[in-house]
């Protein structure tokens, strides 16, 4: 199969890309950790000199490149300055609280998306059809942070839900299933945010992308057949809508690690997203590159999976 | 003869968006008994795909039907629920496009798009199917039936996109079959192979077929009757050898001169044009008082601009739309 | 009279790829050689897939072929550049099938007639109008469809616009591909009537476009060509005048085309034509 290979060589190709423009580009940015220590008097010359010299910031980028790339192929992602830590485990634990938000509201989002989409479509001028649109027009003109900070009130004013944070405090001496049930709790508001701030894009997509397909001579000739309504619209309709709709979830794929940087901030996850902006204001080299490299491997990861998908539901892409 | 369907005074109308009704289908009486060939010969907006698409209702969303029936077998279609309709559609009467390429999923395989229509009208098993789908594509394709089974519409033919077409009409065994123009996308060659395989099918299943279409000499040696249409109407309807040699009324008469002569060995004149229809198509969207072919018939009488012609009958048991045989 | 356009030896070769990955070449050409003269009126006919339309793109100049020559008033097609290209190919145009999408259906029919005499950059906007008027009355359509648009035309009207389209450039050849085949009977017929029109013997020479119809229905080509080509899988299987080809048909694919064109005409008791 030459064209998934294709596809697989380009992520590979792009994924190298990626790790050297980061690279580039952090070291290339003015100053580096250390200069907000040399305006603190208290810690004198010799000791940066030699903390320097102990992270190799003196040494050319190529070489430093070299060496990350080395550290990588062990699984190492570099050493933190704000931490003193490596940061492949900081990074580890922040992803993981960040896809526990994502994963579970892309999931949501398609699952609601999909249907409604689907409804919309078929009913297409109707009022089942323009409350749907409008209200993605609706929202979709909300900016995120107004959507983000007017939950928050909501959950402030009425106490249902805690307002920040992934655990409650003292939440590790509960048994399991009331700690299961605190985070749920938690997550509530920005897994809400989330899936309310993707609707719109991925209803309208699904929507038009489902109303083309239905006007296709293929459907018209299956309902001259007398093939039921439902399966014309599930079986017929929406599997010749895949094409647009898989490329979108590709995408949706893609975001999963850098598309919630702002509600994390502002409901206090301790996701990716904030830790990365920390660690870009302090300069912290290593946890920003390897931050951006593993988004950027979610990225084309969620590309490849498109394009597999593709080949796989669209037979004249296999044949091509 | 048994009659199988009844097409009653039906009238059908198109709103597009813009405003201005057109007037597609006036009036239209037909009846085709079982197992019998019809052919309707008409041009673009003489209204015969709306025949064809009202039978089903599978107008589009702009097209209402004012009046008439459609009576099969006792039942009038026009006034049955959908769930109703979708029982009738695809087993008891059949309806195949002109753009095979177009009727079909282009990501789901031709076998299993027939298989489709099966399951939708029937309550056997996935095996039960594949073997009846697997029989049919023998009868149809013979020898490459294997092959094209696991096919994608893309990978055939046009000629056998259509052969498809055709199986998923005819696999839940319906007894009539409404054919909209199913060769015009093909060469004269497949289009001969098509004809030839639903007249195979007419001989084997008893199945009455309504063959629409613009090419008059398809029909030859094929339809049993022929019924022309003209601005919405049915302007002519007898039997078929009788229509293609002696047409009686003035529009089939120009319309079967139109067709290019080959002279059969005679030279033809190099000053010689092909006879044309003359003046310009009719205007749907105005309902006359006369007939409707008056302003370009050569043989129009005085009569004609004042009343509509009905279809009186001549003596060969046909009818005719016009003045010059009654009224 | 000259000759305009030859063809020696075309070969041209599509790759397609069945499921599992095997390929298989398919030569829509195989050694074809035609020759086309001044004013002259042929008719290139076969079932589909015989190679006919891919004879007329690469007489167009839509397509190059694998191999062969075409020389277009002795100068090598397949050799020239680019440059000599643009100012070969206003001279041999191509009509489609497929009047609705030959062009932006947002056009009205005056800018469809005037873009090519845009590009050419000869005549002001006046000048423009002008020609663009005389080439619908040229093709029989009333001059108020100049401001309509091109979607807001029937099939008949569509083709014929394409046609005066290419007409414009003054062209030395005119290839029609299946340009007649969507149409009505009645349609088919003016524009088979307007073709004869065009290339009337009685016009001055420079002025008829040689006409090239490639078609499936023989019966039609034969109606308005003098001369008939018969294809077969990308081969030429006979060649000959009008008469010879349907009075006394030699090859089986000459014969079957006969057979399924003129099944009508044959037995049809026709009056003598007006």
């Amino acid at each position: 199969m030459p064209y998934l290979l294709r596809r697989l060589l380009h992520a590979a190709l792009l994924l190298a890309g990626a790790s050297v423009l980061a690279f580039l580009f952090t070291s290339l940015a003015p100053g580096n950790y250390f200069d907000e220590m040399r305006l603190n008097p208290q810690i004198s010359s010799e000791t940066l000199a030699a903390l320097k010299a102990h992270y190799d910031i003196d040494k050319p980028l190529a070489v430093r490149y070299v060496v990350w790339l080395k550290s990588l192929a062990h699984g190492e992602m570099g050493y933190s300055f704000a931490y003193n830590t490596p940061v492949a485990p900081l990074l580890a634990v922040r992803a993981r609280n960040t896809l526990l938000l994502t994963i579970i509201s892309t999931l949501l989002a398609w699952c609601i998306a999909l249907p409604l989409g689907v409804w919309s479509a078929e009913h297409s001028g109707r009022w089942v059809d323009r409350v749907v649109t409008g209200t993605s027009a609706f929202l979709l003109v909300i900016p995120d942070i107004a959507l983000g900070l007017g939950l928050l009130i909501f959950a402030v004013k009425t106490r249902w839900l805690p307002t920040g944070g992934m655990v409650s405090v003292g939440s590790e001496g509960m048994p399991f299933a009331a700690q299961l049930w605190d985070l749920l709790r938690h997550m509530v508001l920005p897994v809400a945010i989330l899936v309310l701030g993707a609707q719109p894009i991925l209803v309208r997509h699904v929507r038009s992308a489902v109303a083309e397909a239905l006007e296709e001579g293929f459907v018209r000739a299956a309902a001259a057949h007398g093939i039921p309504r439902q399966r014309l619209l599930w079986r017929y309709a929406l599997r010749a809508a895949a094409n647009p709709l898989i490329s979108l979830f590709g995408f949706s794929i893609g975001a999963l690690l850098s598309g919630s940087l702002l509600v994390e901030v502002i409901t206090s996850w301790p996701g990716l997203g904030p830790f990365l902006l920390e660690a870009i204001l302090a300069r912290d080299l290593y946890v920003v590159i390897g931050g951006v490299l593993l988004s950027t491997v979610f990225l084309v990861a969620g590309n490849f999976i498109a394009d597999v998908l593709l080949f796989w539901a669209d037979p004249r892409i296999r044949t091509e | 003869m048994e009659l199988l369907l009844d097409v009653q005074n039906l009238s059908v109308r198109y709103r597009p968006p813009g405003g201005g009704d057109v007037f597609a289908l006036r009036g239209a009486n037909l009846q085709i008994a079982r197992g019998q060939i019809v052919g309707v010969l008409g041009e673009s907006g003489s209204g015969k795909s709306t025949l064809a698409a009202s039978v089903l209702t599978l107008l589009p969303a702009n097209g209402v039907i004012d009046a008439g029936a459609v009576v099969l077998q006792g039942t009038n279609l026009l006034e049955l629920e959908r769930d109703e309709l979708e029982r009738v559609r695809g087993s008891k009467v059949s309806l195949i496009f002109q753009e095979p390429g177009e009727a079909l999923h282009p990501m789901i395989r031709v076998g299993e798009q027939i298989e489709e229509v099966l399951r939708a009208h029937g309550g056997e098993s996935k095996e039960a199917r594949r073997g009846a789908v697997r029989e049919l594509l023998d009868l149809i394709f013979g020898g490459e039936a294997e092959r094209i089974y696991f096919s994608y519409p893309h990978q055939l033919s046009g000629g056998q996109r259509q052969r498809i077409a055709i199986a998923q009409a005819i696999v839940c065994k319906p007894k009539l079959l409404i054919a909209d123009e199913p060769t015009a996308s093909l060469d004269s060659v497949t289009r001969r192979e098509i004809v030839e395989l639903l007249k195979k099918l007419q001989r084997e299943r008893e199945l009455a077929i309504l063959f629409i279409t613009h090419s008059a000499e398809l029909l030859e040696g094929f339809a049993d009757r022929i019924v022309v249409m003209y601005a919405g109407q049915i302007v002519e309807d007898g039997d078929a050898k009788k229509v293609l040699k002696a047409p009686r009324h003035p529009y089939t008469e120009a319309l079967l001169k139109c067709r290019p002569t080959l002279g059969l060995g005679k030279t033809v004149r190099e000053d010689q044009r092909i006879p044309v229809i003359a003046g310009e198509a009719p205007d749907l969207s105005a309902r006359s008082k006369g007939c409707a072919f008056e302003p370009r018939c050569a043989d129009r009488m005085k009569i004609c601009c004042e009343r509509t012609p009905e279809l009186f009958e001549i003596e060969n048991g046909g009818k005719v739309r016009c003045f010059k045989f009654g009224g | 009279m000259g000759v305009l356009l030859t063809a020696e030896n075309l070969v041209k070769e599509y790759a397609s790829r069945h499921l599992r990955g095997r390929g298989v070449a398919v030569r829509a050409l195989d050694g074809v050689s035609v020759e086309i003269q001044a004013g002259a009126r042929i008719g290139i006919v076969g079932a589909s897939g015989s190679g006919k339309s891919t004879l007329a793109f690469c007489l167009a100049c839509v397509e190059r072929p694998d191999s062969g020559t075409i020389r277009f008033l002795n100068r090598d097609l397949t050799r020239v550049d680019e440059s000599e290209l643009r100012e070969i190919r206003p001279q041999i145009q191509l009509v489609f099938q497929d009047s609705a999408s030959a062009f932006n259906p947002k056009f009205t029919a005056g800018e469809v007639l005037e873009e090519p005499l845009k590009l050419q950059r000869k005549l002001n906007a006046a000048e423009r109008r002008e020609r663009g008027v005389e080439l619908l009355e040229r093709v029989g359509l009333p001059g108020n469809i100049f401001d309509r648009q091109a979607s807001d035309l029937s099939g008949g009207q569509r083709q014929r616009l394409a046609i005066a389209r290419a007409l414009a450039l003054e062209p030395k050849v005119l290839i029609l591909d299946e340009a007649l085949s969507a149409l009505d009977y009645s349609v088919q017929a003016q524009v088979a009537n307007l073709l004869l029109d065009l290339s009337d013997k009685a016009a001055a020479t420079a002025e008829r476009p040689a006409i090239v119809l490639i078609s499936h229905d023989l019966a039609m080509a034969a109606r308005i060509s003098d001369e008939i080509v018969v294809m077969e899988s990308g081969r030429i299987v006979e060649r000959g005048s009008t008469e010879k080809i349907v009075g006394d048909a030699e090859h089986a694919a000459t014969r079957e085309l006969l057979a399924c064109s003129t099944g009508m005409s044959a037995k049809f008791d026709q009056r003598p034509a007006v």
